[in-house]
């Protein structure tokens, strides 16, 4: 069956992302299906709702109220999404089994992921502004910068696609070389490492996304003069 | 270079593609029921507190007002006594001076009824001692030829007794 889907043009990395999401959703449903005012201390909505709650408050600092109100939802589907593909890769026979491949550990992953917040982060930022006059913030602080600018949000993505698929491509090589030289006791070291480096990944790709969300608002304030608040834009105190 | 790095323009689109469709299924089933009920829960916990501060309030208002009455309690009684006691006092005056102008009143209709029984009965003597002239006078005449100075006497006499019976002077 995997054949098939692989003469399809369906790779392992595809697979294991497919499954990885209806385990994702699948869980979802358990978490909500009967939900309570006071959940049980141990049960699934408990979990989901610390978790939950717990990345909210975070990016709310890191963003701002009105910011991650509105792309809360983005921000910690990567979160989520990512560290599962990151997690992935922990489990036995990741990368050996037919169809079964941690999806972080292949390139198009990660460049999918940081381009579609490359897209996202700059439609935010025309939505905002209004206009393609959201590009003004690229002559901020001095007009001569206007280069190391561009380049810069060009760079976004690229460094968010080499970050996270270089570490978590190198953590599966480093386990696998470790595992041919020493099979007992060192991989298994290596690997707590990894469950740590995953969420680390995770956290700092979600985490950048979130910065270049907040900054191209801040982007669009800059050059409409307004302060956008959960109340609708305001007008900006100089 | 993108050939040997493994760079696949499907399995980009495809992993876009997946990520749209898990962001929109947990924004709907996980996100939004989780923040909302967040949400509720923190507005839940400030109306309870609000409403325990309220009637934290409302309490302390009322323990005050209590401890209020309690020390105005003494002063509050012993006005009620002093009003009382005036009230009876003024009462028992007032009594008092009915009374004194209720027996003045009956003294005076007393001697106003003695004077006027007074009165009657001189009235009344007068009208009998000038009958009583009438009668003598009547006597005297009628044997006044025929008698002499101590049969006149001895009229006036009968007289007298007729009237002594008669009762009059009673």
């Amino acid at each position: 069956m995997v054949d098939k889907l692989h003469m399809m043009g369906i790779t392992d990395p595809m697979i294991t992302s497919v499954v990885l999401s209806l385990v994702i959703i699948i869980a979802t449903f358990v978490a909500t299906r009967r939900m309570e005012m006071i959940p049980r201390a141990y049960g699934m909505q408990n979990i989901a709702e610390i978790s939950v709650g717990k990345l909210h408050s975070f990016f709310t600092d890191v963003m701002g109220e009105y910011a991650c109100k509105k792309y809360f939802p983005l921000i910690a589907t990567l979160f989520i999404y990512i560290l599962f593909c990151n997690y992935s890769g922990l489990l036995p026979f990741a990368g050996k089994l037919p169809g079964f491949q941690a999806p972080t550990s292949s390139i198009n992953f990660p460049a999918g992921m940081a381009i579609m917040v490359f897209v996202i982060v700059q439609a935010i930022g025309i939505i905002h502004a209004k206009g393609l006059r959201f590009y003004k913030h690229l002559l901020t602080p001095v007009a001569f910068l206007l280069p190391l600018n561009i380049l810069d949000e060009f760079i976004r993505p690229l460094t968010l696609t080499l970050r996270l698929y270089g570490n978590t491509y190198g953590d599966e090589q480093v386990i696998d070389v470790l595992f041919e030289m020493i099979p007992i006791g060192l991989p298994v070291v290596m690997q707590a490492f990894v469950v740590l480096l995953a969420l680390i990944q995770a956290l700092v790709f979600s985490l950048l996304t979130a910065i270049y969300i907040g900054q191209a608002i801040e982007g669009a304030e800059h050059v409409t003069g307004k302060h956008f608040t959960l109340n609708g834009p305001v007008d900006a105190c100089h | 270079m993108g050939e040997a790095l493994g760079v696949n323009v499907h399995e980009i689109i495809f992993v876009i593609i997946n990520f749209l469709i898990l962001m929109a299924i947990l924004t709907k089933y996980l996100y939004r029921p989780f923040l909302d009920l967040l949400d509720n829960r923190a507005k839940a916990i400030k109306d309870s507190f609000a409403n325990a501060e309220a009637v934290n309030r409302r309490a302390d208002e009322k323990l005050d007002a209590y401890n209020k009455r309690i020390a105005n309690v003494e002063q509050e009684g012993r006005d009620i006594i002093a009003k009382s006691k005036q009230r009876a006092d003024d009462q028992a005056k007032r009594i008092i001076v009915d009374a004194e102008e209720k027996a003045a009143l009956l003294l005076k209709n007393a001697q106003n009824e003695i004077e006027r029984e007074k009165a009657n009965a001189l009235t009344e003597v007068r009208e009998q001692i000038s009958m009583l002239a009438l009668m003598a006078a009547e006597k005297i005449l009628e044997k006044e030829i025929s008698m002499d100075a101590d049969g006149q006497n001895k009229i006036i006499d009968n007289v007298l007794e007729q009237v002594g019976a008669t009762g009059w002077q009673n």
